[in-house]
């Protein structure tokens, strides 16, 4: 016990700001701004698609909006089937709804369904960025209904991958001796909501900056959201005067390479592979690919993205065979899902398709993360690989990685029953690249002796699962009753 | 369907010091003559630096007289050694010996007493002689010097299983072995195993997991490895190449589409490796029926002596030379193939390699090697999650992936020597190179031949997966290369030999 009374004092830094007071001179309560959110969430379970995990309940925190809306991360809300709020004053709790959510940089808006709910709490101000080593305070949930006020300084400003998609995001990197932070926390300066916590790993906590909520705020929360773009094409480092003298660009320490141009990206068209980037609207580039921010110091190219919307013009000065020229292309929102592997789904039902109990899905990183917390250790090497290429997005949007993630067993399927997490190249002769392809393939069986055969060839051996397509509606209704499966659309039928 | 072998042998560890004894039904007195306790010292090569040899380390195992000189033993328990000792049970010197032959694939070796005097003492000897597969749950006895005691002694077991398996030494082959229920202690590789007056098999590796597993090399492979080595050089064991789907033809869909009944048998072929001798001759799609005239069970088993065997062990126990008859159907015509086994080509090194240097070449301070199961093994025990995704994928599926297809062997960018000419090298560690000014890398070689003979002021080296080739500057990597060796104790530049087992022997034997 004396031990843990001596922590507590170690841990409260004697710098610790005095308690602010708010603009009307009352005294700073964080729990007169913030509610407690419920989220049941119904995770899609991977090795049944058309049935979702045990229900589990999590809790987060939600900060009110002058708007009258909540903001809380986009975690918090992924997969949940039904929300609720409890303010610190109260026991009740009250239905809530997502208003919009941006899982590229991981916030969301809720409203409850009863607005009156709210009265009597307080907005919360955005505050001001926050410059390294500030000191802010993080409040924890507690079981009893209050929350406890934790110090955190401010340690590192990068760019990140927000837990719930692929985006290069701002993140304020924090240094606390708390422990169990991470669930959409919020972090006050002055009495002012300065970001919104997103994960913790020891004694690092991150979280979203206030720039990125003002900008996710400032948006439209409809169909004309414009949202966070991207570039459009790898850069690498150009510290090698070797490779500058190959590429003819000045033997400065300015200008960064453009490696590689995605398809259909803001850059095609505008950029080439082996241009030097040196400019960004207005912002020097280093040659590792940097822009120096005022208070944050170096912060990759992509921070300046972080601060434009989908559509905004951006005007690139580079060197091309060593000649300098002035580039202004449009802007085109990021998405994650843009990429061989679906990055996310929150909420969305899992697309599969069962066909003589071959099961097919659409690789995903939610089906690689059955292999737990090490899965980028020891998940299947062969569909590991496909991650090598996650970052380039695809030609065509629509395509994606089919597999065969198993077999239900059945007489129509003996000998195939072991298959498990097999890549699909092939049905009936036809390449399989998205749900939609499998689905035309299978409507033109193979023909042998007058007989209609299914053909399956998997990855990356190549073996075959031979199916008689006149037998498949009668195993389709054994496995329906034997595996108990309701959803009559995850069987293929013609 | 294929399994990852190097996944099944996880477990297995190789047996370099002991059998527990126990009295055997029938008198051992002639035949402790003629097993020998063998020690050796090794000193291995270093694969990420690779012009050093690591220090050498002291092993034990044991081995027994096969007539002819000769003392059989496992590869394991002489591989990578400067200097081996034999001694027979109470006799009081150790006799200085030499590597004859060594197969690393079959576990296997022949040493010999390096002094006329020794030779002497075993012709004064009976030789071992081996006998056939034991039967499933006979009696077997193993014969070995465990650690703990200088004695002799003897563990009795019953056969419980016949199989084909991994066999951890090499790694990556696959042969025919027996396991035997006794308890087996890390001691004494390269024991005979004997049953009556006769040898049916050596002693060479366990599983970690199981308690009173232990596994013996029978005397099929044994046969083999002598016949190999009668013409002077040992070529090692062939490789088919052929990946089947196997209970495929269980499936009665299955068994329409190719106009089979049930009782035909036979499995399916996936993949053909582009280098093994059954290239061309045998198609992915293919039915195997027969090998060699014995009907292949959609289980993929022949039958081996009253027992039911993979039917790769038929194929996997003929010597370079041979024939071997596959009965085949393809696109519903039924026929024979008859192929000439071939070597086991020596593209990229499927397992574990001894005695002899890795492929290398160090340019510009960077050192490039060729993927090895060794080199694998440099991040240690747990090399099989440790080691860098994109190594540990080709290791298992290069062959089959059509991006990585022509390339004989994968060459990793291993090292960086730092030095002012490499100082922006450090990104491109462990990625594996795909081309050099353009021109695609298929071997250590090619390497070597495009970044010397290159034109251009600027070696470009691409790599696999990656937008950021490395630029170096010819003249500079010319001009700093003596620094460079000099600095970092360098003798040897590169390794470029490949395959060449006889060296290897030689080498060995020398030692």
């Amino acid at each position: 016990m004396r031990f843990l009374i001596l922590l507590w004092l170690l841990s409260t830094p004697s710098s610790a700001e005095p308690s602010p007071k708010n603009g009307n001179g009352e005294h700073f309560r964080i729990e007169d701004h913030v509610v407690r959110i419920y989220a049941t969430k119904r995770e899609v379970d991977q090795s049944a698609p058309w049935q979702n995990e045990d229900i589990s309940q999590q809790q987060y925190l939600a900060a009110l909006l002058a708007s009258g809306e909540l903001l809380t991360t986009a975690s918090a809300v992924r997969d949940a089937s039904f929300l609720e709020l409890q303010r610190f004053d109260s026991s009740q709790r009250e239905e809530v709804v997502t208003v919009f959510v941006d899982y590229e940089v991981d916030l969301a808006l809720l409203r409850p369904v009863r607005p009156v709910v709210l009265k009597g709490l307080k907005p919360l101000a955005i505050g001001d960025d926050l410059a390294l080593d500030s000191v802010v305070q993080v409040y924890k949930l507690r079981d009893s209904n209050q929350l406890s006020q934790v110090s955190a300084s401010l340690q590192e400003v990068s760019l990140g991958t927000p837990s719930t998609s692929a985006y290069g995001l701002l993140s304020y990197d924090f240094k606390t001796q708390q422990t169990g932070l991470g669930n959409a926390e919020p972090v006050t300066f002055a009495g002012k909501l300065v970001a919104l916590t997103t994960s913790q790993d020891q004694n690092f906590l991150s979280a979203v900056p206030a720039t990125v909520m003002r900008h996710f705020l400032s948006d439209n929360h409809d169909e004309s959201y414009r949202g966070f773009p991207s570039l459009g094409c790898e850069l690498s480092s150009l510290t090698s005067p070797d490779t500058r003298a190959l590429l003819r660009a000045p033997q400065v320490q300015t200008g960064v390479r453009v490696a590689s141009v995605y398809p259909d990206a803001s850059a095609t068209g505008h950029l080439e592979v082996d241009d030097v980037i040196f400019e960004v609207n207005g912002q020097k580039v280093t040659d590792q690919g940097h822009v120096v921010h005022g208070m944050w110091g170096k912060l990759p190219l992509r921070f300046v993205l972080n601060q434009l919307y989908g559509g905004d013009k951006l005007t690139l000065k580079l060197w091309r065979n060593g000649v300098e020229r002035t580039e202004t292309l449009t802007l085109k929102r990021f998405d994650s899902n843009r990429a061989p592997v679906v990055t996310y789904r929150y909420g969305q039902p899992e697309p599969h398709l069962i066909v003589g109990g071959v099961i097919f899905q659409e690789l995903s990183l939610a089906y690689l993360r059955q292999w737990g917390k090490y899965w980028r250790d020891i998940g299947p090497l062969d569909l590991l690989h496909i991650l090598r290429d996650q970052n380039e997005p695809l030609e065509d949007p629509s395509t994606r990685v089919i597999i065969v993630s198993r077999v239900l067993a059945d007489q129509i399927n003996r000998g195939y029953s072991d298959t498990r997490h097999r890549r699909v190249v092939a049905v009936n002769g036809r390449d399989v690249k998205s749900m939609a392809q499998l689905k035309d393939a299978l409507t033109k069986p193979i023909t042998r002796d007058g007989k209609l055969y299914v053909v399956i060839k998997l990855g990356p051996e190549g073996d075959e699962l031979i199916l008689m397509e006149s037998e498949l509606p009668a195993a389709h209704a054994r496995m329906r009753k034997l595996y108990e499966i309701e959803s009559e659309r995850s069987f293929w039928t013609r | 369907m294929r399994r990852s072998i190097a996944r099944a042998l996880v477990g297995a560890a190789l047996l370099t010091l002991a059998y527990v004894p126990r009295a055997a039904a029938y008198s051992l007195s002639s035949m402790r003559n003629s097993v020998f306790r063998i020690q050796v010292m090794r000193d291995e090569p270093s694969f990420v630096e690779p012009w050093k040899r690591v220090v050498a380390s002291p092993g034990a195992g044991t081995g027994f007289y096969i007539g002819d000189g000769r003392i059989l033993t496992n590869a394991h328990v002489v591989a990578n050694a400067s200097f081996v000792t034999v001694q027979r049970d109470g006799d009081a010197t150790p006799i200085p010996a030499g590597i004859k032959f060594i197969a690393h694939d079959a576990d296997l070796a022949v040493i010999e007493p390096l002094e006329p005097a020794g030779k002497a003492a075993l012709n004064a000897v009976g030789p071992m002689r081996l006998g056939e597969v034991p039967r499933l749950r006979s009696p077997v006895s193993t014969i070995g010097f465990p650690m703990g005691g200088d004695q002799l002694s003897v563990t009795d077991g019953i056969v419980s299983r016949i199989s084909y398996l991994g066999y951890v030494h090499h790694g990556a082959a696959k042969h025919l072995l027996v396991q035997v229920d006794s308890a087996i202690n890390p001691g004494n590789s390269g024991g005979p195993v004997v049953q009556g007056d006769k040898v049916v098999g050596v002693a060479f590796q366990s599983f970690q997991q199981a308690e009173n597993t232990g596994y013996i090399i029978p005397t099929p492979v044994i046969r083999r490895f002598l016949r190999d080595i009668e013409d002077g050089r040992y070529d090692g064991h062939p490789d088919d190449g052929i990946t089947v789907s196997d209970w495929a033809l269980l499936n009665p869909s299955t068994q329409a589409f190719y106009r089979l009944s049930a009782s035909d048998g036979g499995v399916k072929v996936a993949h053909v490796s582009q280098w093994a001798s059954t290239a061309g001759l045998v198609q992915p799609g293919d039915i195997l029926l027969a090998i060699d005239r014995q009907p292949i069970g959609v289980d993929g088993r022949v039958d081996f002596g009253g027992e039911r065997v993979d039917f790769h062990v038929l194929f996997d126990l003929k010597l370079v030379g041979d024939d071997c008859r596959l009965s085949i159907l393809r696109d519903g015509v039924r026929r024979d193939v008859v192929i000439r086994v071939g070597p086991a080509h020596a593209h990229h090194e499927a397992g574990y390699t001894y005695g002899r240097h890795p492929r290398y070449f160090v340019y510009g301070g960077l050192v490039f090697t060729a993927l090895s199961r060794n080199l694998l093994r440099t991040w240690g025990e747990r090399w099989l999650r440790d080691a860098p995704m994109s190594l540990r994928y080709l290791e298992s599926w290069s062959q089959y992936d059509p991006e990585y297809s022509g390339l004989e062997q994968i060459i990793v960018l291993v090292k960086r020597l730092p030095d002012p000419v490499n100082a922006y090298a450090a990104g491109q560690l462990y990625q594996v190179v795909r081309a050099v000014d353009g021109q695609k890398v298929l071997n250590i070689g090619a390497l070597v031949k495009y970044l010397e003979q290159g034109k251009s002021p600027y070696a470009v080296i691409d790599f696999f997966g990656s937008h950021d080739p490395l630029v170096l500057s010819r003249v500079q990597a010319g001009e700093r290369k003596s620094q460079i060796e000099k600095r970092y104790g360098i003798n040897m530049d590169r390794w470029l030999d490949d395959s060449d087992e006889t060296s290897l022997s030689k080498r060995e034997s020398r030692s």
